[in-house]
């Protein structure tokens, strides 16, 4: 059974479409990445998933239960970081992650060793007495996510959990979230960081003005929409101009930039016609290669090429 | 544990702010001092049943029911310092209902409510010396004080589901409290009020609860007032309950 499975989903504000006719699926213990521009929809998908807001139209099953008629049954097996930062503003971090334990019902030894734990686990030991309201925005957004795990779970919303979070915060998160789904759990996963999608999700959806336009793989995503790979070749001696010539007339090669220092980029369809050319030329003239990359695509080329393609 | 009680003990622990409880007394406490004292100078006692009431024993039971009314008029507003702290979707996100989370935070606002009038009840036990109320008149005053905790607090956490700035909900603050507390008969008895101001009074539910207290207390007579609160309580319960629904309060959120 699919952890989400979501058909002809709608939202509508008056005249406003937000969710069009979304579809998708999400297996159990996968990390499922929902991409897309700001007002793509995102955020309003994942209201409908956590029954906060009802659909207009469409299906929409999270862990077997309909949203709209069994949304208790939902709610209790899902995790929600949201967005927007959200805390207890009078109380400390420890205090207010044993209080969430609290109102989840987790019992209180449990929530006490649960507390130590993240505290550990989120690099907060330091602050565990600093209140929500003396905190900054990455540390509030760390005790967010952190507080999120007080309680069991088979499926955690994330909807843009790393903002603010500083680049170490920002890996030991995603990690920890790595580290519980080999342990069963099921992510979805909204960012628009796209490393991130890259390095945590199995699959991504690309999502834009409300509908789905690709669900595949990062690395699938990355062939069919990516386009071109880049070479880059740092040559010194010889005659660079003639090299940067013959490969401006290399069938596949749709742009190549000489930048100072000797660095040469080339766009291309065709990397290893160029990477040979490249290699023949600067043994002919004497040149030689320093550094020979090959770039693939990025997933962000891959949803740039389709976000603006499609609007 | 059940989810109301789980809700509750999130309010008290972490929403209320310990400082607010100074703030609900000190007013209160200076009513009943100082006001009471003073006027009690200048206005002759009431004949009741035959009985010699001082301003200050009438004063007395007004002072409990505004303390009432303010705790739990900011307890009830303590939803929109939930929603303001995105506290409101991430519980409703939670394994509870939208009416469970309502009725918490009306539970929450009567608590706290009838927890300050139990301390104002304690620093005016002196006005009541001599004061002998039947079991029956216990129990009415007892109906009046729960019935005040539960239209107030139902009634703020109805307004603060409307509530959208800081600077509303400072205006809305102030102004209830002000209108509740001197449109009511909490200092003064409605026939000693102007004709057209009289109307005023009747309609705010702070004067039924007030007389009704008097009413168990000193045996004056109300206007069926537990009638009137009762339905104003269901009434704004029934609105709380309503509001409390996020898919409106989503609407101008709607931005990804």
């Amino acid at each position: 059974m699919s952890a989400i499975q979501v058909q002809g989903l709608r939202k509508e504000y008056g005249s406003k479409v937000a969710v069009d006719g979304v579809g998708f699926e999400v297996e159990r213990g996968e990390i499922f990445g929902f991409l897309g521009p700001n007002g793509a929809g995102k955020t309003t998908t994942i209201k409908i998933l956590t029954t906060l807001i009802p659909a207009s139209a469409g299906v929409a099953t999270v862990l077997g239960f309909d949203v709209r008629k069994d949304g208790m049954n939902v709610r209790k097996r899902i995790g929600v970081v949201q967005q927007q930062p959200s805390g207890e503003y009078n109380l400390g971090i420890a205090e207010q992650m044993e209080l969430y334990g609290l109102v989840w019902d987790v019992p209180k030894p449990v929530r006490k060793q649960r507390v130590e734990n993240l505290l550990d686990a989120f690099g907060l030991q330091s602050h565990r007495r600093e209140r929500w309201s003396e905190l900054s925005i990455g540390l509030r957004r760390r005790v967010q996510v952190a507080r999120e795990f007080m309680h069991d779970m088979d499926l955690l919303f994330l909807d843009e959990p790393t903002v603010g979070l500083d680049p170490i915060a920002r890996r030991s998160t995603l990690d920890m979230i790595k580290g519980r789904v080999s342990e069963g759990l099921t992510v979805f996963f909204t960012t628009h960081i796209l490393d991130e999608a890259e390095y945590l999700c199995d699959r991504v959806a690309i999502v834009n003005n409300g509908k789905i336009v690709a669900v595949d793989t990062p690395k699938k995503m990355k062939e069919r929409f990516g386009g071109l790979q880049t070479v880059e070749a740092l040559v010194e001696g010889g005659d660079s101009s003639a090299l940067v010539r013959e490969l401006r007339g290399l069938d596949g090669v749709s742009e190549v930039d000489e930048e100072d220092g000797g660095l040469i980029k080339v766009l291309t369809s065709n990397p290893s016609e160029a990477l040979r050319l490249i290699g023949t030329l600067t043994e002919k003239t004497g040149a030689r290669i320093i550094q020979l990359n090959l770039r693939e695509p990025t997933l962000e080329q891959a949803f740039v090429s389709l976000v603006t393609t499609k609007e | 544990m059940f989810p109301i009680l789980r809700l509750l003990i999130r309010d008290v622990r972490a929403t209320f702010d310990k400082s607010l409880l100074v703030l609900q007394l000190v007013l209160p406490l200076l009513y009943l001092f100082v006001a009471g004292f003073s006027y009690t100078n200048l206005i002759a006692p009431l004949q009741v049943n035959g009985r010699a009431i001082s301003y200050q024993q009438f004063l007395a039971a007004g002072v409990v029911l505004q303390t009432v009314m303010t705790g739990s008029l900011f307890a009830g507003l303590l939803l929109w310092v939930d929603k303001r702290l995105a506290m409101f979707e991430q519980i409703l996100m939670g394994p509870f209902t939208r009416s469970q989370y309502a009725f918490s935070k009306i539970l929450s606002s009567m608590v706290i409510g009838l927890g300050g009038a139990v301390i104002i009840v304690g620093f005016a036990v002196p006005f009541f010396v001599g004061i002998t109320p039947s079991l029956v008149g216990v129990l009415i005053g007892f109906a009046a004080v729960f019935l005040a905790a539960l239209f107030f607090g139902s009634f703020a956490v109805a307004l603060s589901s409307f509530l959208k700035s800081t600077e509303s909900f400072n205006v809305a603050i102030n102004l209830l409290f002000v209108v509740f507390t001197f449109v009511s008969s909490s200092f003064y008895p409605v026939s000693a009020a102007p004709p057209l101001l009289q109307g005023f009074l009747l309609f705010n539910p702070l004067t039924h609860a007030d007389d009704l207290l008097r009413l168990g207390m000193y045996g004056l007579a109300p206007p069926s007032s537990c009638m009137r609160v009762s339905r104003w309580c269901l009434r704004l319960f029934l609105l709380s309950d309503l509001r409390c629904s996020p898919s409106e309060e989503s609407k101008s959120k709607a931005n990804g």
